[in-house]
């Protein structure tokens, strides 16, 4: 009897020291959940788009965007854009540092891009560096890109976390092992890594407020940030109501609304980049034609879509630019092919394919939330013309490889930019095997979208696009379906937080005890 | 002490004179029932379309998350579909993989434990060390494996799970054998010179068909769990399947503002399996009473 009031005794205690434990070691630790691992933390050699919202943790740009649109000095003062536009001359910020000491300079600049170019087409703004000829360090603090030809884009491209600036000395000593330890300027550095498990992120101490869209000129007030990962968003849900986690990402509605009205929660939403669309294998047959492709944009119902897979959160697209993109025109959903069920199948019929004589494909899509979703509505409207269609749901980095090999027929996935050159990035011919995954490539097209990149006159550049995307849309390499919304649920346990471009701003953030 | 004694003795007391007529008043229900329920569920595999006409694919966005109708019995899903039509379609699927993953382990289960039996020596000792070594291989590894060489279908599926319990039908057919062989009428059959092959046909086969009809049985419920559960790991028949793993997993997206998507599912997986444990137990139970 004594034993055994002695063991209840002993499992009491330490059920209440787990208790203490658990509630203690949350005390100034922020938990997030996130969609993936970002496989690499080096800017330069990840596609990967949920890397960029963890990216910008470590890494600061020489420019960023405001969630109007503007493109505002960040670790570069001032730059000075020459008259013939072809030099751009960027002063940085003086006494910024990265984490462990080095001096950001003119020297880690030059470095930065000239890896970049080195490295090869493994960067989304690959093609905007390669259009600078030299870069030039005037002095410690400045330094001078030479264009090959005027960019319209340059600038932007720069305010993506891809264009971090690297601290040489740091990228050189870690060789193969730098997207595993990076080092930045940022507000945090990368403490622990367990491949796809956690991340963690510890305040950079040398961080001294040098981010012009946040007030905090300190290191960030929080001890820990911990990332881990979940594609299963009713999971997330659940953490962030178990007080496992204070802040998670959602894609679609149903989830989000568990968290409306709630005195411990709130949610912040960021006007969408994004466009998830259906992209074709324009290589082969049944959609190397593109009568079939078209009649494939009449078929799918959008609405239904947005409403299925994402609980009706974001907002139909027809032409291949959401409205938050420069160059969107509304015009154009004219020449778009509309839903229209019974023209598709007609269409369809004419080239061989109904009930009666049925082709079989493969959908390929990511683990990314609402894909498999997409996939199954979009199986179904497929069936009933006669197309059966096997749905492949894999990895970022699996759907890549099977993309580039051209083993699929329909690719669901998305694109997240903040320019109408993203067009380019996915359609042009001289990206195929990188961004292209369609195989498309026409040379009207890229003569258009190289014209684009070139046009400083905002009227003459809107003109250029809508031609660019009547082009698309008659051709149909790719089919827009919906802008999609990000919703983050954050625990009111945690202040100060705010969104910039789906990126969580920690910087001035404070837990309340 | 004194409190547990009394315990025991009570127990003692009705297991001795009570348990037979228990026994007997139950046997016929629960024979009634696992028959009843099995015989349901192969009627909704082999007619479901003219139970339930339509294609249980058909999405219908207007129709999305409604709870339990007289329209639609078991509400429907995230995508507007009609939940009782999928319950109903998706018995084929759950219970064509659960019998045909049986029928491929006991065939040559069977046949390679009867040859241990029969034969005995160096036969018997090495079989035996592969079939213990097999059993030794968790059957979901062997699902992931054959699900990542081959991809995700029904066939694999079936084959995975059939494959595994080759070894399961492999013992009870070798210890069922040797128990015959060993038996005096065989071993009278061996002394008036019948030969191996006729003992197994007349002697043999007759004798152990009934434990390996038990035996099935019982495994067909066991492969439906196993089934589901793979499924629900996403290792099942692939959308727009209505396999029942995959209704139960598909519905925990949306099981927080949706109860009857988990539930449906869920009740009939364990009913389904609790019939054929209560057929397979019923048929056990007559052996034993003859």
């Amino acid at each position: 009897m004594k034993t055994t009031r002695a063991i209840l005794l002993a499992v009491t205690a330490l059920v209440l020291l787990t208790g203490v434990l658990t509630t203690g070691a949350q005390d100034n630790n922020v938990t997030m959940i996130v969609t993936r691992d970002p496989v690499s933390l080096d800017p330069q050699s990840t596609l990967d788009p949920g890397a960029p919202i963890l990216l910008a943790y470590i890494y600061d740009t020489l420019v960023y965007q405001a969630e109007d649109g503007r493109i505002l000095p960040s670790l570069a003062e001032s730059w000075t854009v020459a008259d013939d536009n072809l030099a751009i001359t960027f002063d940085l910020a003086p006494g910024v540092v990265f984490s462990d000491g080095a001096p950001l300079n003119a020297d880690a600049v030059v470095y930065t891009f000239q890896r970049l170019q080195e490295i090869g087409q493994r960067s989304l703004i690959y093609s905007d560096i390669m259009n600078v000829s030299a870069f030039e360090k005037l002095d410690d603090l400045s330094v001078r890109f030479h264009l090959i030809q005027p960019s319209a884009t340059l600038l932007s491209a720069l305010t993506y976390p891809y264009a971090g600036i690297l601290n040489p000395a740091a990228v050189e000593a870690a060789g193969e092992a730098y997207g595993q330890q990076p080092v930045g300027s940022g507000p945090f550095v990368l403490d622990s890594w367990i491949p796809e498990n956690t991340l963690t992120f510890v305040p950079n101490p040398l961080y001294g407020g040098h981010r012009p869209w946040t007030e905090a000129q300190t290191p960030p007030a929080i001890d820990k940030l911990t990332v881990v990962f979940s594609t299963d968003e009713s999971a997330r849900a659940s953490a962030l109501l178990a007080n496992e986690a204070d802040i998670a990402y959602f894609a679609s509605g149903s989830q989000v609304s568990r968290f409306e009205g709630s005195a411990d929660f709130r949610i912040l939403e960021s006007p969408g980049r994004a466009l998830n669309f259906l992209g074709f294998n324009t290589g082969r047959a049944p959609f190397d034609n593109a009568a079939v492709r078209r009649a494939i944009g009449q078929l799918v119902n959008k609405d239904d879509v947005l409403l299925l897979a994402a609980d009706g959160v974001g907002e139909v697209v027809n032409g291949p630019l959401p409205p938050t993109i420069f160059g969107y025109n509304p015009e154009l959903d004219a020449s778009a092919a509309n839903y229209d069920p019974e023209a598709a199948a007609a269409t369809l019929a004419e080239h061989g394919i109904s009930p009666e004589h049925p082709v079989s494909i493969s959908i390929l899509t990511s683990t990314f939330p609402t894909f498999s979703a997409i996939a199954t509505i979009l199986q179904a409207e497929l069936a009933a013309v006669g197309i059966n269609a096997e749905i492949n749901v894999l990895d970022f980095s699996a759907v890549r490889e099977i993309a580039v090999a051209g083993d699929y027929d329909i690719l669901i996935t998305r694109y997240d930019w903040n320019d109408p050159d993203v067009l380019w990035r996915y359609l042009g011919t001289a990206n195929q095997g990188n961004t292209n995954r369609y195989f498309y490539g026409n040379p009207d097209l890229d003569a258009l979208l190289q014209q684009g990149q070139t046009a400083f006159d905002q009227d003459a550049r809107f003109d250029i696009y809508a031609e660019a995307q009547r082009m698309i849309l008659e051709d149909a390499p790719i089919i827009a379906l919906y802008m999609p919304v990000t919703d983050v649920v954050v625990s009111n346990r945690l202040q100060g937080v705010s969104l910039l471009h789906s990126h969580v701003v920690l910087e001035d953030a404070t837990l309340a005890p | 002490m004194a409190a547990r004694l009394s315990i025991r003795t009570l127990n003692g007391n009705l297991t001795r004179a009570h348990l037979p007529d228990v026994q007997v008043h139950l046997a016929l229900p629960k024979r009634f029932l696992g028959a009843a329920i099995v015989l349901v569920v192969c009627l909704m595999a082999l007619f479901a379309p003219q139970i339930v006409p339509g294609d249980p694919s058909q999405i219908d966005a207007r129709s999305r998350l409604q709870a339990p109708s007289l329209e639609h019995p078991f509400g429907t899903d995230a995508f507007g579909r009609d939940l009782f039509r999928r319950v109903v379609h998706g018995a084929q699927p759950s219970l064509g993989v659960s019998v045909f993953a049986v029928a491929l382990g006991a065939f040559p289960g069977i046949l390679l434990g009867m040859m241990a039996g029969r034969r005995g020596r160096w036969l018997d000792h090495l079989l035996t060390q592969v079939m213990d070594a097999w059993i030794a291989l968790p059957g979901v590894l062997l699902a992931l494996l054959l699900a990542a060489v081959m991809g995700r279908s029904l066939v694999v599926l079936t084959l995975a799970l059939g494959v595994g319990t080759i070894p399961m039908f492999y013992r009870v057919a070798r210890a069922e054998t040797l128990r015959i062989r060993s038996a005096l009428y065989v071993e009278a059959a061996v002394s008036l010179g019948a030969d191996s092959w006729r003992i197994t046909r007349a002697h043999v086969l007759p004798n152990i068909a009934s434990s390996m009809i038990v035996l099935c049985t019982v495994m067909v419920g066991r492969m439906l769990l196993a089934t589901s559960a793979l499924s629900f790991i996403g290792l099942g028949a692939p959308p727009p399947s209505p396999e029942w793993g995959g209704l139960l997993a598909e519905g925990r997206t949306h099981m927080h503002e949706a109860w009857w998507l988990m539930w449906f599912p869920g009740l009939i997986i364990a009913l389904t399996t609790f019939g054929f444990y209560l057929l397979g137990n019923s048929v056990r139970d007559q052996q034993a009473g003859e």
